[in-house]
């Protein structure tokens, strides 16, 4: 049984995986790639979940489903 | 062990990725790859530790807290498996306290999770540049040996400096020559720099090595023959001093030649006349003799084996080779040079010298001189499985060498001046090697570094009781 709190690690963790790749795809794209919106609409939509959770971490855990 | 590891080129820096979560391995590996590192990705777990002596990583990125094994336990295992490979920890509740066991532990850095790529990058960049400069500091000294190279002689410090001043000054002048040293100190590559960088450079350069032959051959060898001089002499035959004739012929281990050789080659150097053994005229020649000897030829002459006026016709130029242990700054200049010659006749991508191999190198008592030297770094570049040469890689290929040396440890390979196997082990060393091992013989030959019957032999002949 994993507590919320280490579900939101996890999360955390995939999120740091998306917004990574994210970013590396970004740097070998060639600047006029035109991806690289696409990608970087990946890394923004992978800060703001991060932004999420962050917020979900600051708060009392919520109760288990 | 499963898959074993893939095979890699050996030149970039290789990086050891452990994580329990298969996306933060896969983002871990493709950024360092982009960083020009290998990356070799593991989930964890103890069967990793039975690989990791094999895996040789440059550089470890653990995570910190995993189910079957935590990255602290596996950075413990690292510092033992192997010592040179840098570790960087990551976690996600980094805590000041663990921060500061992992550091004492020797971890370059404590990364928090969500990992900082930049950080990250940055850190691989310190590990990669660290090889690098090793890997700069041996192609500096590949150069540098390059550059005091002469006629194939690495030598930088003064003493060869000087050698090569003299061999250039005594090379356009075809006076015979005596060349002395130790073993494996250089003398055939001295004796063709005298060749080479002289007027008979497009002669011929015939050696002979006067040890390897009985004396009626050496006769027949040096001279020649006439028709039916013997049983035997069907045809009449010229010999080495006749074939090197506009050229240069090199005596090797001339201490060795008989007296009555000794008389007739006296001869041809005085009258510039050779004759074939049996035969009744002489024929003139013009050879430029170059002789060499590892004996203190005055100590023969005084023992009665070498004919005294010939040497004194020989050692009117001496041409002496200082040997490697009073030279020790060539070390690094003739290591770089067979390290660049054996790594690539191996194949094998040896990137420099950890620190400590050097110091090994630098200070080994060497009573094999160059040739030793030599030897050591191919047997090291032969089992080296590429990238830096360790301490552990030389002490091995030293004792090799040796086989006392593995024996007695590696104290034995520590600067020990008077305790070379050479014949000037006079009669003071030797007494005093017996009582500083309270007259216990066996102890005394392993510190004079020769057999047990050899210090009996050198006891009796020096009249040791
Ligand atoms: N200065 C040097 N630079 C590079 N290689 C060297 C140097 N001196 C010696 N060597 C190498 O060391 C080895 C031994 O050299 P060499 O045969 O000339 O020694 P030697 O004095 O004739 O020894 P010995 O008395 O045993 O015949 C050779 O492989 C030679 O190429
Ligand atoms: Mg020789």
């Amino acid at each position: 049984m994993q507590t919320t709190e280490k579900t939101l690690h996890d999360l955390t963790n995939q999120l740091a995986v998306v917004s990574g790749f994210a970013e590396i795809l970004l740097a070998d794209a060639a600047p006029d790639d035109r991806r690289r919106e696409d990608f970087e609409e990946i890394q923004k939509a992978a800060a703001n979940a991060l932004g999420l959770v962050a917020q979900l971490q600051g708060q009392p855990a919520p109760p288990v489903p | 062990m499963g898959n074993g590891l893939p095979l890699m080129p050996e030149h970039d820096p290789r990086l050891l990725v452990v994580d329990d979560d298969p996306g933060m391995r896969a983002l871990a590996e493709r950024f360092a790859q982009r960083h020009g590192y290998q990356v070799i990705a593991r989930e964890g777990g103890h069967e990793l530790l039975t690989e990791l002596p094999a895996i040789r990583a440059d550089v470890a990125l653990l995570d910190r807290n995993m189910p079957e094994l935590g990255g602290l336990d596996i950075l413990r295992a690292i510092r033992k498996a192997d010592p040179t490979c840098q570790v960087i920890l990551m976690t996600a509740e980094a805590t000041v306290d663990s921060a500061i066991e992992a550091v004492k532990l020797g971890a370059l850095d404590y990364l928090a999770k969500p990992l900082n790529l930049e950080r990250l990058g940055e850190l691989l960049g310190t590990v990669r540049e660290g090889i690098a400069s090793r890997r700069l500091l041996l192609a500096a000294d590949m150069a540098l040996a390059t550059q005091c190279e002469f006629c194939g002689m690495v030598g930088r410090g003064p003493a060869m400096q000087e050698l090569f001043d003299l061999i250039r000054r005594l090379a356009p002048h075809a006076r015979t020559s005596l060349i002395t040293g130790e073993t494996g100190t250089g003398k055939e590559l001295v004796a063709r720099a005298l060749h080479k960088s002289g007027p008979r450079h497009k002669g011929r350069y015939v050696a002979f090595n006067c040890a390897a032959i009985t004396e009626s051959l050496a006769q027949t060898e040096l001279f020649g023959h006439a028709r039916g001089a013997f049983t035997g002499a069907v045809d009449a035959k010229a010999g080495l001093f006749e074939h090197a004739d506009g050229g240069t012929l090199f005596l090797d281990e001339v201490g060795e030649l008989s007296l009555s050789v000794q008389a007739q080659l006296l001869r041809v150097l005085e009258n510039g006349e050779v004759q074939r053994v049996g035969a009744l005229d002489g024929k003139r020649i013009d050879v430029r003799v170059i002789a060499a000897t590892n004996r203190t030829l005055a100590d023969e002459v005084a023992a009665g084996r070498f004919r005294q006026d010939l040497y004194y016709r020989l050692n009117v130029v001496e041409i002496p080779i200082v040997p490697l242990r009073d030279r020790r700054e060539d070390i690094v200049y003739l290591t770089a040079a067979f390290v660049r010659e054996f790594a690539a006749r191996f194949g094998k991508q040896v990137l420099g010298l950890l620190p400590g191999a050097e110091r090994l190198l630098h200070n080994a008592p060497w009573p094999g001189n160059v040739r030793e030297l030599r030897n050591v770094i191919e047997r090291a570049c032969m089992r080296s499985e590429g990238g830096m040469l360790s301490e552990r890689e030389v002490l091995k290929a030293l004792g090799g060498a040796r086989p006392e040396a593995v024996a007695a440890g590696p104290a034995a390979v520590s600067v020990v001046p008077c305790a070379e196997p050479s014949p000037e082990l006079t009669r003071p060393i030797i007494v005093q090697a017996l009582q500083q091992e309270s007259g216990n013989r066996s102890a005394a030959a392993k510190q004079l570094r020769i057999s047990r019957r050899a210090l009996y032999r050198r006891m009796q002949a020096l009249d040791i009781s």
